[in-house]
């Protein structure tokens, strides 16, 4: 088509039909069509003509198969216009709803409860129904239900689809009123039943139905008329009652008497309203927990310690390490081991809610519970402390439990803090204790120690924080003082603390904030003290125990344990030059004639080792059997388990063998060298192949060739799964972008319409200004104008 | 004794005019200078003399008193030569630190400018008068002034304050000074039992410092006006360096001035010598100090660093370099604080890929057998160093992966039999005893010491020592970073970390501390008691 839109628009629209002469070979005589269908179809070819002539209109895509042949997939211009109108009414109900309240409540049964099938719901709601049906059954059959207007009847008389009982009932019906109306139920139901034609047979006629109503309305006429009679005749009947009433009113003294019941009433209603809110205001009871029995007891007990356990094991092999392990005890939060962290954390704000968790002591102390206990302070460092215990030292643990008694957290606030500083203070005494001259009453002062151990264990799970920082503190501090001074900065205070810390702290970790120090701290002791004393020895050797202790679980390796029993046995054995062991000294042998066939404890006695700076010589054979007894420990708990157990026994193979042929009356050397023998022999020792990885694939670079390429397939993944999560993946892709388009037009469509809006309301505001300065300018124009005439008018006449 | 004016006014007399009758004065001056106990005690009085006398010699000289060779000039040279023997006397005989000694020894040195002027042979002719340089040597060397510090002992050098300041102020400074002290120096080595330990740290207390005139880039000057010529001679120079050193060396030197040698042997000594290869000799002396002395400690392993240098830098044929070596990985060398020291140079010594499988093997199993009793410094230190030498040496993987040993689910009965036997009749052939790396079998033998160091006690060690059990991936470490771990820097990692996740505690409950078990509840340490 060649020529202008216009001319072709032209030539179209004649070609149709539709401009020039309508219809211009129309017979006279032809019948008319029918001019809806006429008016339809024109209304089609129109659509059509301007579908084509708006090429922007439809969106259309190429179709393949056939040429040059476009397919229409989507008219733009519509599909706008049909949101542009949806978000409209959106738009408007929104703005009708704004600034109101309101509006209808579903309160049907189960509507809004999720958890309920379209089932049950409507179960439920035909029970209902069934009830609520029932309850006013019961009410119609009921005899004693001076309800007797009987819909039952009314319901069912009928005669030519006419109620029976209108005529029946109305003679009762003035009476029945008068005795119950302030009953507007039974009323109300009978006007229903009255205005409720009876389930239809046939359509009544227009005659029949006039009749009904005219019958109905002179049936209500009577019906007023006897109302009115009845009122008049009631009303009469007081009037003349009037006068009795009164004087009996007047006559009557009970207006005295009414005050004194009165009065005794409103107390009693009083009480009882106290009474009433009391019980409302009371915790409504639940059942108490059940005692337990005692096996259950240990059933739960072995339970938690089970629990512990692996927690434990967890935390040994690293698996759970710092912040990881709460998310772990996420479901056993409520139990105290992970709880005490919750407790810390919390701690800022007012613990008195949880005084519950008070530490619990075992208080065998109730004799002292009358003594006033509020004067005691509760000291924040060890000094203080110190001047409170002046008595004698049975006395300590007391103290500490009144204190602690004293400074519940739920008494006061910032009992809490400081019961935390004074559990740092309870560990410093018991080192400073062990660091003093005790050996005048052994068995009172372990006690003391121990009472006092118990203590600070049960502290420790509520006041864990300051405890540890107090560790810390003074682990900072035995560094430095091994820094300066070595061996003579250390004490044996230094090993009740290590001990104890044994015992606080769970040494089996992996990593420990507490545990990993002291461990590198004995290390570093065992290998840099110079050994070169019987009582370095000593040290040496309870320090060697406390590490074994400490790996008693996790059985880890340290490899200056065993420098420290070669180095230690090679200084008790004569000083022959041949072995290449550098000892510190060579003065401590113990002499060949020693006999070591008679029993010799091999404790080792703290007080006896560090009380003097001289240790007797009648000490090197304790100390000497103690190291042996620490290396038959590392032997059977901890070396057998290593792949190197020949290798780390070699000297001390050496060692032993010497030692059995220096003193043959010792037993415990040739037992562990036994003991040895016969490890190596069912430890299988054979070169390591740690390398025994799974082999990698090379990768390679040839460009995959997809056989049978099918180009409408996605993908090629042989993965049914990944396929359907690549799917799902992508539709939500989609829909997503699909969402935030229609999201982002919404805004735009409302920002359109406050710009709207706005500059509706400013042209109002201007056309109103406008008036507004007319009108005032025509009035004074007006004026003007009369003035001036006024004026001429005046001037005139002069 | 004369007092502070009698001595102010005769200097006046004989420094202002030059009336002859007042020289007797100078004698008794002279004869004044006497050092003693009692003398120190009004120092002033002594050092107000001292400057009096150089100003009244000055003058002499200037006026040419000291030169001509009448007999006046005979009697002043004489009483010249007095005052410079007590001079001498004043250094050498000082037994406490003073500033009169500091004041000699600069008025000595002024002395000698004085003398190179005025005692050539004529005017303008070059002299330099190393004869009375020869005597203050001789004078320092005899100063024996105990110093209190404690560097002396650690390094074996000399800190004595008199001749500090020789060496701070003359030597250091002029090239003339240091060839004379060094030919004189050489004449008095010849001549006299001076190779002993004390004079052994005054020669390092003179030479340790950079600023020898052989240095690049050091320009010294002249200290007298007009020296002879052979100052410049810098080949005489090092021939005299090298013969003095190879003497004090040769002598009685302590373990300290050894240590102080060694270290200072390739930046201070060996570029001013003309055959350094002369040196080995007292290396390999140092070296076999091991097997003398047990504190030897460094020594031998810095003789091994010297005898190296000399290898890489002379081509010094040496025997057993590496045997040697391996001599020197002993269990003290894992405690030692040299060790980081060592670990370095042993990594330049085994960086080459030339070296035999079997030494380089020998030297893995030979460390990781010592880290089974090593503080966890050292232990972190040989495992990445072991990680370094597998990677470079790949035939010794098999110490660590042996793939004779392992068994699969797909093997026949008959295979799975045969690894069995193979597993029960293994022993162990490594030989902890040879001394010869070669030899040792250390490749038939495997690393159960590595594998156990992945049970270390500190959990970061644990971690590192996995890395044999992993794939091979990293190029190599960078030992930098592992050398210089000790227990300090090991617990201040420690006291840093911030307390953010509550210690966990122990739940088992100990009724006592110590003791035996009993009623009374489990005790946590047994065989231990109050």
């Amino acid at each position: 088509m060649g020529g202008s839109q216009l001319k072709n628009l032209k030539a179209t629209l004649r070609a149709n039909d539709l401009t020039g002469q309508t219809a211009p070979k129309k017979k006279k005589g032809a019948k008319r069509q029918a001019k809806n269908y006429d008016h339809e179809e024109r209304q089609k070819v129109i659509a059509k003509i301007r579908e084509q002539f708006s090429p922007f209109e439809v969106k259309s895509a190429k179709n393949k198969q056939s040429k040059e042949k476009m397919v229409p997939v989507g008219k733009p211009g519509i599909s706008k216009q049909i949101g542009e109108e949806q978000r409209q009414r959106v738009f408007e109900a929104k703005r009708a709803q704004k600034n109101r309240q309101g509006g209808i409540i579903d309160r049907r049964f189960g509507e809004r409860s999720r958890d309920m099938t379209e089932e049950e719901k409507m179960l439920e709601r035909f029970t209902r129904e069934k009830q609520s049906q029932s309850r006013s059954r019961t009410n119609l059959f009921d005899l004693n239900d001076d309800d007797d207007n009987d819909d039952m009847f009314g319901a069912k008389l009928t005669h030519l689809g006419q109620n029976l009982e209108d005529d029946f009932d109305a003679g009762d019906l003035g009476i029945d009123e008068e005795e119950n109306n302030d009953d507007l139920r039974p009323k109300r139901n009978y006007e229903d039943s009255l205005g409720d034609p009876q389930p239809e047979s046939r359509k009544k006629t227009k005659a029949e139905v006039m009749k009904e109503v005219i019958a109905k309305s002179k049936f209500y006429k009577q019906q007023r008329q006897k109302d009115q009679e009845q009122r008049t005749d009631q009303i009469e009947e007081l009037d003349e009652g009037f006068d009795d009433i009164m004087s009996e009113l007047r006559g009557s003294k009970a207006q005295q008497n009414s005050r004194e019941p009165d009065q005794q009433k409103k107390d009693k209603e009083k009480e009882y309203d106290m009474k009433v809110r009391e019980l409302t205001m009371d915790r409504r009871a639940a059942p108490a927990d059940r005692t337990k029995t005692e096996e259950e007891l240990k059933k739960e007990e072995d339970e938690k310690r089970k629990r512990l356990e692996q927690q434990r094991m967890d935390r040994m092999s690293g698996t759970v390490m710092g912040e990881d392990g709460e998310e772990k005890g996420v479901d056993d939060l409520d139990d105290d081991f992970w709880g005490s962290d919750e407790e810390q954390d919390a701690s800022g704000e007012g613990d008195i809610a949880d005084s519950d968790e008070d530490v619990q002591l075992s208080s065998d102390d109730e004799t002292e519970e009358h003594q006033p206990i509020r004067d005691i302070s509760c000291p924040s460092n060890h000094k203080e402390f110190m001047d409170m215990v002046r008595g004698p030292l049975s006395e300590h643990p007391k103290i500490v439990k009144k204190i602690i008694k004293a400074y519940q957290p739920k008494l006061a606030e910032g009992n809490k803090e400081k019961l935390g500083e004074f559990t740092g203070v309870i560990l410093r005494h018991m080192i400073f204790l062990s660091e003093q001259k005790y050996s005048a009453n052994v068995p009172e002062f372990a006690s003391v120690q121990n009472s006092l151990l118990v203590i600070l264990k049960s502290m420790s799970e509520k006041y864990n924080h300051p405890l540890s920082d107090t560790c810390r503190d003074i682990l900072n501090d035995m560094q430095t003082r091994f820094k300066e001074k070595h061996f003579s900065g250390l004490s044996v205070g230094d090993l009740t603390f290590f001990t104890l810390v044994g015992c606080l702290f769970s040494t089996s970790d992996q990593y420990h904030l507490i545990v990993t120090p002291c461990s590198i701290l004995i290390a570093e002791f065992l290998e840099q003290i110079k050994f070169n004393s019987l009582q370095r020895l000593g040290f040496g050797a309870v320090l060697v125990r406390i590490s074994l202790q400490y790996q008693r679980l996790a059985k880890r390796y340290v490899p200056e344990v065993t420098y420290f029993l070669e180095k230690s046995l090679a200084t008790f054995l004569a000083s022959d030059s041949s072995f290449n062991f550098n000892v510190d000294t060579n003065d401590l042998a113990i002499p060949k004639t020693e006999d070591f066939s008679k029993e010799i404890p091999s404790t080792l006695r703290l007080h006896l080792l560090f009380e003097n700076d001289n240790v007797g010589e009648e000490l090197k054979a304790p100390v000497f059997l103690s190291i042996l007894d620490s290396l038959r420990i590392a032997v059977t708990t901890i070396w057998k388990n290593l792949p190197a157990f020949r290798e780390i026994c070699v000297n001390t193979e050496f060692l032993l063998r010497e030692t059995i042929r220096s003193f043959p009356s010792l037993k415990v050397a040739p037992q562990i060298l036994d003991t040895i023998q016969r490890i190596k022999k069912f430890d299988q020792h054979y070169p390591l192949s740690l390398q025994n990885h799974k082999p990698l694939s090379i990768p390679s670079h040839i460009p995959k060739f997809e056989e049978n390429f099918n180009p409408e397939k996605k993908s090629y993944d042989p993965s049914t799964t990944r396929n359907e999560i690549n799917k799902m993946r992508a539709q939500l892709k989609k829909e997503r972008k699909f969402t935030m388009k229609e999201l982002r037009k919404d805004t735009k469509f409302e920002a359109r319409q406050k710009v709207e809006e706005n500059r509706r309301s400013a042209a109002d505001y201007h056309a109103k200004m406008a008036q507004i300065v007319n009108a005032i300018s025509t009035e004074e124009g007006a004026e003007k104008n009369k003035y001036e005439k006024e004026k001429k008018l005046r001037t005139g006449k002069h | 004794m004369l007092s502070f004016n009698e001595i102010k006014s005769s200097a006046k007399l004989l420094t202002a005019s030059e009336d002859r009758r007042n020289y007797n004065k100078v004698v008794q001056l002279v004869n004044d200078l006497e050092v003693n106990d009692e003398t120190l005690k009004d120092e002033s009085r002594l050092r107000f003399l001292l400057v009096a006398l150089l100003q009244i010699f000055k003058k002499m000289f200037s006026r040419g008193d000291l030169r001509s060779k009448d007999a006046l000039a005979e009697w002043c040279r004489q009483a010249y030569e007095t005052f410079k023997s007590k001079l001498l006397q004043t250094i050498s005989g000082l037994p406490v630190e003073t500033s009169l000694g500091l004041d000699s020894v600069d008025i000595y040195m002024q002395l000698i400018e004085q003398e190179s002027v005025y005692f050539a042979a004529r005017e303008e002719a070059p002299y330099f008068p190393n004869k009375s340089l020869g005597c203050l040597i001789q004078a320092l060397w005899s100063s024996n002034i105990r110093s209190s510090g404690t560097k002396e002992a650690i390094s074996g050098q000399s800190e004595n304050p008199l001749l500090m300041e020789f060496v701070e102020k003359y030597y250091k400074n002029y090239g003339d000074i240091q060839y004379y002290f060094q030919s004189e120096f050489n004449y008095l080595l010849e001549h006299g039992q001076y190779v002993t330990e004390g004079n052994m740290s005054k020669w390092l207390a003179t030479v340790n410092h950079d600023s020898s005139c052989t240095n690049e880039g050091v320009d010294l000057e002249v200290f007298v006006p007009n020296p002879p010529q052979v100052v410049e001679n810098e080949s005489k120079f090092r021939t005299l360096l090298e013969k003095n050193w190879l003497l004090m060396v040769h002598g009685e030197l302590s373990l300290a001035q050894y240590k102080t040698t060694l270290l200072i042997l390739h930046r201070r000594v060996i570029p001013h010598i003309h055959t350094p290869t002369k040196f080995m000799d007292f290396l390999t002396d140092a070296y076999d100090l091991q097997s003398r002395d047990a504190n030897a400690g460094m020594v031998p392993v810095l003789a091994l660093n010297g005898l190296f240098e000399l290898m890489l830098r002379f081509n010094l044929e040496y025997p057993n370099f590496y045997q040697k070596l391996y001599g020197l990985l002993t269990a003290n060398l894992m405690h030692a604080k040299y060790r980081a020291r060592f670990f370095r140079l042993m990594d330049t010594f085994l960086a080459s890929t030339h070296i035999s499988a079997h030494l380089v093997a020998s030297f893995i199993k030979r460390l990781s057998r010592l880290t089974l009793n090593a503080p966890p410094g050292a232990v972190v230190s040989v495992i990445p160093f072991v990680y370094n030498l597998l990677k470079k040496h790949p035939s010794c993987m098999v110490m660590l992966h042996n793939p004779a040993y392992i068994t699969n689910p797909l093997m026949t009965a008959e295979q799975t039999e045969h690894v069995k036997s193979l597993r029960e009749n293994y022993v162990d052939p490594f030989d902890e005893k040879e001394s010869n790396p070669e030899k040792t079998r250390a490749m038939e033998s495997s690393l159960w010491e590595l594998a156990s160091l992945t049970e270390h006690y500190h959990p970061n060690v644990a971690t590192l020592a996995k890395i044999f059990s992993q794939p091979f991936r990293k190029v190599n470490y960078n030992m930098e970073d592992f050398l210089d771990w000790s227990y300090d820097s090991l617990l201040a990692a420690e006291t840093s970390r911030r307390l953010k996740v509550l210690p966990t505690l122990e739940y088992e409950n100990f009724g006592k501390l110590f003791g035996e078990e009993n009623t009374e509840g489990i005790a946590f340490l047994t065989g231990v008691d109050w």
